[in-house]
């Protein structure tokens, strides 16, 4: 059987692999976010702005600074997505965006 | 043949401030703690005299910022580095090796600024370029006739050393792994003494072995932060434009250092992008005309004050963050100087800063006129950080300039001007990465209806 994956998940995922290079197994849920092999405050920024444009949403600059793990980047893009009611369409076409 | 035992040892120092305020604000500010993650590597030069090494050496790296020193470990030579804020402690792992009868020999920059002071604790001085001196070295020791200084009398030709032995560092976490390109710096700023000491004309990698360096070191780090450690990354604008094409392909990321003049040249803007160019750190120096009168020979940084603003942007837009140097506490420096500085960093939402106490390193002209003016305070060469206070600045007490330095970090690692700087870079990264995403589309389109990728 084959385990399903969060769409917001693997399109973070798909991100923070093209931009530092990590191999998709690398990526857990329970990473902090500032811990990640290669990734620098710029280099965080870069996959922030992937990831917004991917998903067409724009996260609160404060709500940000609170993120510690990857799990809580997903939590909040998830939230974002729910909240302009676009979730179903927006994810998987922003996978494939993302994963570019 | 039992092989001979070469220990390369990098001592111990604190690579910020020692004053209680500056470890208090590393320790506590969130937003600061990617310092030492952007600015920590190996010790370079001990990396290229494991390459000039003969093969019968048994060879072990050790930095002392990370594992222990065993002195009573086999040892037939020991190589010491180190900056002045290592030098204390280069002296007394020299001596412990010494006692031990282990012959020592010091090299790296503070050895090369008061080679007579660091002879008079180790066996031998290198007072050079390593690829210039080590082969003489490893000669003299094996014939047990180490000299107590070797001089170098000809420029290094980079093009004809070896790679540096990167595997040698490999074991070791180090969150970016520093590869040279060039050496030296066409600036002679006063207070510098890197360029003053080292190497008086700029001398170049060939480009293709630059690219070799990178791919070995690709090899051997999962996907390695690179620092390029040259002075000045961007002097030969030709050279520097075929390596980033070069460098494109190869998909890594990397910061290094320059002056501001790269960014009127719209191509190595964009080159540097496409080639994984996170971060370039930039010597302002100073936000004053006044300080920047005569910091360097022929003006050419008063000359660049103009462009500071213009270049920031322009920089930045690239995708490419600028992290400013600054050094205060000059003669013409005041109190006010700090807040001046702090306001200028962040009205321009510099990506990071550095911003040091001038330091009177021993052997620069500015030490000279210190010394003179009996402004040279009696301090440990370990507190030759570039953070804390080590002379009498001339507008204010030592503790204000160490304060006032500490402050313009303050101001610029506060929670609200953080906000203000992440909404700042988000926007270029998002501008750029729509731009990326509308070229692909636009290739894609066209692979698609003509069969052929668009060039």
């Amino acid at each position: 059987m084959t385990a399903t994956i969060d769409p917001t998940f693997e399109l973070i995922r798909n991100v923070i692999c093209k931009v530092t290079k990590l191999p998709p197994e690398a990526v857990l849920l329970e990473n902090p976010v500032t811990g990640l092999q290669n990734v620098d405050s710029i280099v965080l920024l870069e996959i922030v702005a992937r990831v917004e444009v991917s998903l067409d949403v724009s996260i609160d600059e404060q709500v940000l600074f609170e993120i510690q793990t990857v799990g809580d980047f997903v939590k909040v893009c998830q939230e974002l997505v729910a909240a302009k009611g676009a979730d179903k369409g927006a994810s998987g076409g922003a996978v494939a965006d993302g994963a570019r | 043949m039992k092989k001979k035992r070469l220990l390369l040892i990098s001592p111990r120092a604190t690579f910020f401030g020692r004053n209680p305020a500056h470890q208090r604000f590393k320790r506590e500010c969130r937003e600061f703690q990617f310092f030492d993650y952007t600015w920590t590597g190996f010790a370079a030069g001990l990396i290229i005299v494991g390459s000039l090494t003969p093969p019968h050496y048994d060879i072990q790296y050790i930095d002392e910022n990370i594992e222990p020193i065993d002195f009573d470990a086999d040892a037939d030579l020991v190589a010491l580095t180190g900056m002045t804020a290592q030098a204390d402690r280069m002296y007394e792992i020299a001596a412990e090796f010494r006692a031990r009868g282990v012959p020592v020999v010091a090299g790296g920059l503070h050895a090369n600024l008061i080679p007579e002071d660091v002879a008079r604790h180790v066996d031998a001085v290198c007072v050079g370029e390593a690829e210039a001196l080590w082969p003489e070295v490893i000669h003299d020791f094996e014939h047990g006739q180490l000299k107590p200084v070797y001089r170098q009398t000809a420029m290094a030709a980079l093009g004809e050393a070896p790679r540096p032995a990167y595997e040698l560092a490999r074991q070791r976490y180090y969150p970016s792994i520093w590869i040279e390109t060039s050496r030296g710096c066409p600036h002679l700023c006063r207070f510098c003494a890197a360029t003053i000491r080292y190497r008086p004309k700029l001398g170049h990698k060939p480009v293709d072995k630059v690219i070799e360096e990178v791919k070995y070191v690709r090899e051997r780090w999962d996907n390695p932060y690179i620092l390029f450690s040259d002075d000045n990354f961007v002097v030969d604008r030709e050279r520097t434009k075929e390596l980033l094409t070069k460098l494109v392909p190869l998909g890594i990321k990397w910061s290094g250092q320059s002056d501001v003049s790269f960014h009127k040249d719209e191509e190595i803007l964009d080159l540097m992008h496409a080639s994984g160019c996170m971060m370039m750190l930039i010597g302002f120096e100073s936000v004053s005309v006044d300080t920047l009168t005569g910091i360097d020979e022929r003006n050419w940084k008063l000359k660049s004050l103009a462009q500071y603003v213009e270049a920031t942007k322009i920089i930045q837009d690239h995708g490419i963050g600028v992290y400013g140097a600054f050094t205060l506490g000059l003669d013409t420096d005041t109190t006010a100087s700090f807040q001046e500085t702090a306001e200028f960093v962040m009205k321009h939402y510099l990506a990071g800063i550095q911003v040091s106490c001038v330091t009177p390193f021993p052997g620069t002209p500015l030490r000279a006129d210190m010394e003179r003016e009996g402004r040279v305070l009696d301090r440990p060469w370990s507190n030759y950080t570039v953070f804390d206070s080590v002379f009498q600045p001339k507008n204010m007490t030592p503790e204000e300039l160490e304060a006032g330095a500490l402050s313009v970090y303050q101001a610029f690692y506060k929670r609200e001007f953080s906000l203000k700087k992440t909404r700042h870079f988000k926007d270029i990264y998002r501008r750029l990465v729509r731009k990326e995403m509308a070229q692909e589309t636009a290739r894609n389109t066209a692979l698609a209806t003509t069969g052929r990728s668009m060039v």
